[in-house]
């Protein structure tokens, strides 16, 4: 019931904020803020109700269609709730951050902001796979109408590329999804979209090629990975701060879930077959994201091209067939939510501010709104993966995860740690220090309680995850460690590439 | 007499009370409630005819499937109906006549819904045909609107005409091969083949070439766009829905049943003509600047998708009566529901037209955007569950190409679509186009139920799939 809630209270609370901005356009935003808080109740509830035993807090099922056996599966373990967790503090920083940019048509916008965290909220707590692909496909048209009709100069461009990109991935996991249904009814006679039910299946190594591929390339285009990248950029670029938050935030880890809910468990032979392929579009993602974000001279299309690089970590924790990597990327997951909202806030603040977002036009913040540019400097420090804070942890898992298996992926993706420090330093030393450009010497006024309240939690959730990791690690540790032992996969790891590496060395002595 | 046949002579009984009406210069509104009175008592008679037990009535077929198609005409017709009158008063000098031209061009589709021999079938596409000839050309009162109709209407009259021609050779031929023109007898191998065998195939592939005409697939396509653009709003509605639905009834039901889909040449060709048609209508529509072309080619690419269903047929019946039913539905109401709305705006042809829509009339601009989300197969719409079951039971019996054309289809489909959207909220700097649009609450009453029902239904489809199951048995 708890699970029921936590998707429908978002969802009606959209419709109510958009039915009140008729009355007055300050409503929708209150109700907004209401809505999330009132999420909390339920999702607390969950966690007091914990069974302890079981990976599963609480399951939800209820018959849905029943000609193809298709049930409404609703379940929260450790990730999911701590996903969850992340949407509705996210979120909550996301409506702060439209308080004052969103004047048009508010009730619109909250009613498309709702929907589409009820949708995420909906694909974390799926485990149909069809429910989880309609989640997954609906939170994208909220969004594309967030960019589309929010958004900044190029808006029109970057929502239909954004939308085109997606559904580009997400109608190729629907093919796979089909097969799997297909497969299950010739092996046991009936259909089934249910996760725990697929898990049981027997595929041959040939056949979890094909359906993997489906999935991964859903989640490569939506994560993003290297060559299905270039929607994010515009898309980040031009949409209104609070999309940009939940964007970067929450939308990118739905696919880092779903390549750690569905494929590593669903199609163990293509993770091991495949994972030098995956863990090279990783690495290359890590230093490409790096470089370019290095070379943006737009503050918001910095921290996009950062984003790339931070995913990088996540796919390449996940296919590093290694329980301390998989924790790592989920720990880095938490963090990079923390850290690219905090960025985009604060690109927003600037915005709102100043009216550029160009770094060139900037500089000497640090004289007009000291407070602004000290909460963005300790964001900024915390994304280059200082110690002490929430990055670090997850970077440092998963190098260290990964360098058991793939010690040169290791090497390399720590060299894009380097690149990453040059350019949190550079949005630093141009926007912060030195003397005010000619441009920007009118007085501002510095942070309000609001936005201060939002970065200062932010920074706060990031210095407890960096100096106190444990209880996260605590909470998806079971999962971690099931996946990668599922059907004794980690001896088969082990064995096959032993064999691997035996192999190398017969062939080059 | 049997109650299947009803809702037919309570059609012919009111188009003939309406000659009388129209020849004694009765009110406008009095022909509209009479149309109105007739469609809701045919659509209950239908309901009734699902209970009686005799299906067969000499050469009409009243199957639950035909049955249900049928009453999906009387829906569609009911939903492109509703706001008719206040377009007749605005944009016509005598409009009565028009609602008899209706009716009978629902006689006409649902004949051929029903019909189990060839006779009828050429009868109800002829009375079809024809009726829509004469709407195509229906007076318009601009000079330049005029023209277009009459370029349309003899386009239409013309080309349909040698559609039905090229399918009267295909049927003589297989009548000199079995002596029989009754569909179930049509199955090759039942009596004795006068013919040679690549003469026979010669004839069906002359039936579909025919038919796939009508439909306007891919290679016959050309043909279709300039009669949409052409036409008045709720005669475009009734070309792309009404007409398409009996047509693709009929041909699915002929190809079905008389085996013909087994004949490996047929299938390849249909199966072409499917990829053909997803990919080639779905681009055409791309850079199309009039809503009606556009839509004209969606629907060839539509069309395309439920081709799929026809080469499904054969591997595995039950399943693809199913999914036909669900995609028509789906499709069909969706894009009824979506030219009712075209046909309340004022001057609606060009994209530029409807732009910020969102903000002059809100209800008829969400309800189009949940229509043209359907159409694309977005998920929570029932037309994503349409797509969902054709994908699924195209991956079950391993059609890798056309499920390829199909994908890359709503790909290519996603970019008009969205785009529209994009157009319907942008906002408008124009005077013209940011006044608001006040709308008869009233006749938006079937849109938005429509729009309620797309939405319901692709929530929770339990109750269309569950009555879809128990009727696809039987065809």
């Amino acid at each position: 019931m708890n699970l029921l809630l936590l998707f429908f209270i978002p969802m009606l609370g959209a419709i109510i904020a958009w039915l009140s901005g008729r009355l007055n356009s300050d409503y929708p935003r209150l109700i907004a803020v209401a809505t999330l808080l009132l999420c909390f109740i339920p999702l607390v509830a969950l966690w007091l109700n914990q069974d302890s035993d079981g990976l599963w807090f609480a399951t939800f099922n209820t018959p849905w269609i029943t000609r193809l056996n298709l049930n409404i599966h609703f379940a929260v373990d450790g990730l999911s709730f701590l996903l969850v967790a992340l949407t509705l503090l996210i979120s909550l920083l996301a409506v702060f951050a439209s308080w004052q940019e969103i004047n048009e048509k508010s009730g619109l916008f909250y009613l498309n902001l709702l929907l589409t965290i009820s949708g995420i909220i909906g694909v974390f707590i799926s485990l149909n796979l069809l429910l989880f692909f309609i989640f997954w496909e609906v939170m994208l048209v909220p969004m594309f109408f967030l960019i589309n009709l929010w958004g900044h100069e190029r808006r029109h461009y970057a929502a239909l590329k954004f939308l085109i990109f997606t559904q580009l991935g997400g109608l190729f996991m629907l093919l796979s999804i089909c097969a799997l249904g297909v497969i299950h009814l010739q092996q046991t006679g009936q259909w089934s979209f249910d996760y725990l039910a697929l898990s049981q299946l027997n595929l041959g190594a040939k056949e979890q090629q094909w359906l993997a591929l489906g999935f991964m390339l859903a989640f490569l285009v939506k994560l993003p990975a290297l060559p299905f990248h270039s929607w994010l950029p515009d898309a980040h670029t031009q949409a209104p701060t609070g999309a940009s938050i939940i964007l970067a935030a929450v939308l990118l880890k739905t696919s880092a879930y779903g390549i750690i809910r569905f494929v590593l468990v669903l199609f163990p032979q293509f993770v091991i077959d495949f994972a030098v392929v995956i863990n090279t579009i990783a690495v290359a993602g890590i230093i490409y994201g790096a470089s370019l974000a290095f070379a943006q001279s737009d503050l918001k299309r910095l921290v996009a091209y950062s984003s790339i690089s931070h995913m990088g970590f996540v796919l390449l924790g996940c296919f590093s067939l290694n329980a301390l990597a998989l924790q790592g990327a989920i720990v880095q997951m938490v963090a990079h939510g923390f850290t690219s909202a905090g960025l985009f806030a604060v690109a927003g603040m600037i915005y709102d501010r100043y009216g550029t977002r160009d770094i060139s036009r900037l500089g000497g913040l640090a004289q007009q709104v000291p407070q602004l540019s000290g909460l963005a400097t300790v964001l900024a420090i915390a994304t280059l993966g200082m110690p002490g804070l929430g990055n670090f942890i997850g970077e440092f898992l998963v190098l260290l995860g990964s360098f058991e298996q793939f010690k040169w992926f290791s090497v390399i993706a720590a060299a894009g740690l380097i690149f990453s420090a040059c350019y949190c330093l550079l949005i630093i030393h141009r926007c912060f220090w030195g003397s005010a450009s000619a441009s920007n010497k009118q007085p501002v006024k510095d942070v309000n309680w609001r936005e201060k309240l939002s970065l200062i939690s932010l920074i706060i959730a990031l210095l407890g995850l960096g100096l106190h990791p444990q209880p996260l690690l605590n909470l998806t540790d079971k999962l971690a460690t099931r996946i990668t032992l599922k059907d004794g996969q980690q001896t088969l790891v082990k064995t096959t590439l032993n064999q691997h590496k035996r192999g190398n060395k017969e062939q080059s002595p | 007499m049997s109650i299947q046949l009803a809702p037919l002579l309570i059609l012919t009984l009111a188009s003939l009370i309406l000659v009388l009406m129209i020849a004694f210069n009765a009110k406008l509104s009095h022909c509209h409630w009479l149309t109105g009175l007739s469609l809701v008592a045919v659509f209950i008679l239908q309901t009734l005819a699902f209970t009686a037990p005799n299906n067969t009535i000499g050469l009409l077929d009243f199957s639950p499937m035909a049955l249900l198609l049928s009453q999906l005409g009387v829906v569609i017709t009911f939903i492109i109906y509703w706001p008719l009158q206040q377009w007749l008063v605005q944009n016509s000098h005598k409009p009565a006549p028009f609602y008899l031209l209706l009716l009978w061009s629902l006689i006409g589709a649902l004949v051929m819904i029903v019909a189990n021999h060839f006779a009828m079938f050429f009868l109800g596409l002829e009375l079809l045909s024809l009726s829509l000839v004469g709407l195509v050309a229906y007076q318009c009162p601009d000079q330049q609107g005029r023209e277009h109709a009459i370029e349309a209407a003899i386009k239409y009259l013309i080309l349909s005409a040698i559609g039905s021609a090229v399918i009267l050779l295909g049927f003589a031929l297989i009548y000199i091969n079995g002596g029989t023109l009754q569909f179930g007898e049509l199955m090759a191998g039942t009596h004795e083949q006068l013919l040679p065998a690549w003469l026979v195939t010669g004839a069906i592939i002359f039936i579909a070439a025919g038919m796939l005409f009508k439909l306007s697939l891919a290679p016959c396509h050309l043909w279709f766009a300039d009669l949409l653009q052409g036409s008045p709003t709720p005669v475009a509605a009734l070309l792309s829905t009404l007409s398409k639905l009996a047509v693709f009834a009929a041909f699915f039901k002929l190809f079905i049943i008389s085996g013909w889909m087994q004949i490996i040449v047929i299938e390849q060709i249909i199966s072409l003509v499917a990829v053909i048609s997803m990919l080639w209508g779905n681009l055409l529509a791309l850079r199309q600047q009039n809503i009606f072309r556009l839509l004209a080619y969606s629907s060839i690419a539509h069309f395309g998708y439920l081709l799929i269903i026809t080469v499904l047929s054969h591997h595995s019946a039950i399943v693809s009566h199913e999914i036909l039913l669900i995609y028509l539905f789906a499709y069909l109401i969706a894009l009824s529901a979506l030219f009712s709305i075209l046909s309340q705006l004022p001057d609606c042809h060009n994209l530029s037209q409807l732009r910020g829509l969102l903000w002059r009339q809100p209800l008829a601009a969400i309800s189009m955007m949940l229509m043209i989300l359907s159409l694309a197969g977005i998920p929570l719409t029932l037309g994503f569950m349409a797509k969902f079951y054709l994908v699924l039971s195209g991956v079950e019996n391993q059609l890798w190409l056309l499920l390829g054309a199909l994908i890359s289809g709503t790909i290519i489909s996603m970019f008009y679509y969205f785009n529209l959207l994009i157009i319907i909220s942008k906002k408008s700097n124009a005077d013209a186009l940011a006044t608001p649009l006040p709308l008869k609450h009233g006749m938006m009453l079937v849109n938005s139920l429509v729009a309620l029902v797309i939405i319901g239904l692709g929530i929770y489809p339990e109750p269309l799939t569950r009555l879809i199951a128990s009727i696809a048995g039987g065809y």
